[in-house]
């Protein structure tokens, strides 16, 4: 189709206008009847390993969502971690874990369909906001956490750019990495400023406790607006874990803790708790 | 005897130790224990598979199984991924009707998934299952029944096995080795 404009003015850009608004619910119904298309992307958000996360738009119901795509191999047929994504996400149904609305093959491509937000943690923390509402978004975290936990499943992948916000309240997304507990997992997991010590010491027995301690990362990020651990390496990130906690009582010693409320603190310790390092050294 | 002392002296047939192992995970015991349960509930094999096959017979599933559980054995895969290889095949055969030459495929393409699902490093590659089933199937046929199997069951692959609830249950019941592996031979 090709329309040539000539001696355009106002009044007939409008009347095309018109006529392309009245005809796109038609072009969109051929589109979708003829490729089987329900959803028309937007915009490239993200990009991993596993594949690529695109904004698009559902034809039928014109509402905006996520679509994560997979990247098929010839060889080896559908990869295990949308495996692992799909089945474990079918399973959770709580208000603070995305969703999943269905799975489509476009192109012989695997496309999860889920619910689009438009901002992730960290973004989420360049404003100022009020405590209340800081303190809701750490409470529901740590329910959803629980929730997951009691189902014998493991995120492994916990960080602020899985956590997007919306009105104030977080959905924990990406299971792309979670899997069920079992005796032998591999210690390659999670982004390395919120890696669990046992991690970086390359040990494949851990179990929810490196939830938990990127969970405290996430609660101290939080409250000190930055990142507590930033290491470069998995050696710098141990020793930078050592230089900070140093004994039961390492929170009074620093000084960016001071401001914070005591109870707060007690509830990173609590995250951060060097038990299994102890074990690990010794 | 040599087989039973490897097998005595493989570390996943030990008894899992409860104080000192954080993988026992008392805290979510009770929420846990609940969920399987329930869980188990909805995976229960059902007896009128048979009834509505037309070409497998009980019999035909014994053979299949004694060579998953022979392959299995020598890409050497994990016992949790076995348990979820029959609970994929027992799902399939209950809803999918299968035809008498194509029933070696649903089987190694359902032990493909599972050990996809499952294992950390060893998953098996698809020319190595082609060569199990001794070229009697395409690679692209292996793909295809696997699309096909996922979508059949509904990419529901979270199940209860007996070896899970074992166990949990040995734990409450504080069973010692010997009877820990009487309980593991039964199952």
């Amino acid at each position: 189709m090709q329309i040539v404009i000539i001696n355009s003015n106002a009044t007939e850009l409008y009347v095309i206008h018109k006529i392309l608004y009245q005809i796109k619910d038609i072009i969109y119904y051929y589109m979708s009847a003829s490729e089987n298309v329900r959803y028309i992307k937007i915009q490239k958000i993200g990009e991993g390993a596993y594949g690529i996360i695109y904004k698009a738009q559902d034809v039928q119901t014109e509402e905006i969502v996520a679509l994560k795509k997979f990247k098929l191999s010839d060889n080896e047929g559908v990869p295990s971690c949308a495996l692992r994504e799909i089945s474990i996400l079918n399973q959770l149904n709580h208000p603070n874990i995305i969703k999943l609305i269905s799975q489509i093959i476009i192109n012989k491509k695997l496309h999860l369909v889920m619910n689009y937000y438009d901002m992730d943690l960290t973004e989420y923390l360049k404003f100022n906001h009020e405590e209340f509402h800081l303190k809701n978004i750490i409470y529901k975290i740590l329910l959803a956490v629980e929730f997951i936990h009691n189902r014998k499943i493991i995120h492994r992948d916990l960080q602020p750019n899985n956590i997007l916000i919306t009105n104030n309240e977080p959905v924990l997304i990406d299971f792309g990495l979670s899997r069920v507990l079992s005796p032998n997992m591999t210690p390659g997991v999670t982004q390395l400023w919120y890696r669990a010590p046992e991690l970086l010491s390359n040990c494949n027995t851990y179990d929810y406790a490196i939830d938990m301690w990127s969970l405290g990362c996430i609660i101290a990020e939080i409250a000190l607006n930055k990142p507590l651990f930033m290491g470069s390496s998995e050696i710098h990130q141990l020793l930078l874990i050592k230089n900070i906690i140093n004994g039961n009582e390492w929170f009074l010693h620093n000084s960016q803790f001071a401001k914070l409320n005591n109870l707060f603190i007690d509830l990173i310790n609590v995250c951060i708790s060097l038990e299994f390092l102890e074990i690990i050294i010794s | 005897t040599s087989g039973v002392t490897t097998l005595l002296t493989n570390k996943s047939f030990l008894l899992p130790q409860k104080s000192d192992n954080p993988q026992s995970v008392n805290a979510y015991k009770k929420e846990i224990v609940t969920y399987m349960k329930e869980k188990s509930c909805r995976s229960n094999y059902k007896m009128n598979a048979f009834q509505f096959q037309t070409e497998i017979t009980e019999k035909m599933r014994s053979i299949l199984l004694d060579w998953i559980v022979d392959v299995h054995f020598k890409f050497k895969l994990d016992t949790e991924t076995l348990f979820l290889t029959i609970s994929i095949i027992d799902r399939v055969l209950e809803i999918h009707q299968i035809s008498k030459s194509k029933f070696q495929l649903y089987g190694v393409t359902a032990l493909f998934i599972a050990s996809k699902y499952e294992e950390v490093y060893s998953v098996p590659h698809v020319k190595d299952l082609v060569y199990v089933c001794d070229n009697a199937y395409t690679k692209e046929e292996i793909l295809a029944t696997e699309g096909k199997i996922i979508s059949l069951l509904g990419f529901d692959l979270l199940t209860t096995s007996p070896l899970r609830m074992l166990n949990v249950y040995q734990e409450t019941a504080k069973l010692d080795q010997k009877n820990y592996m009487l309980a593991r031979y039964l199952i």
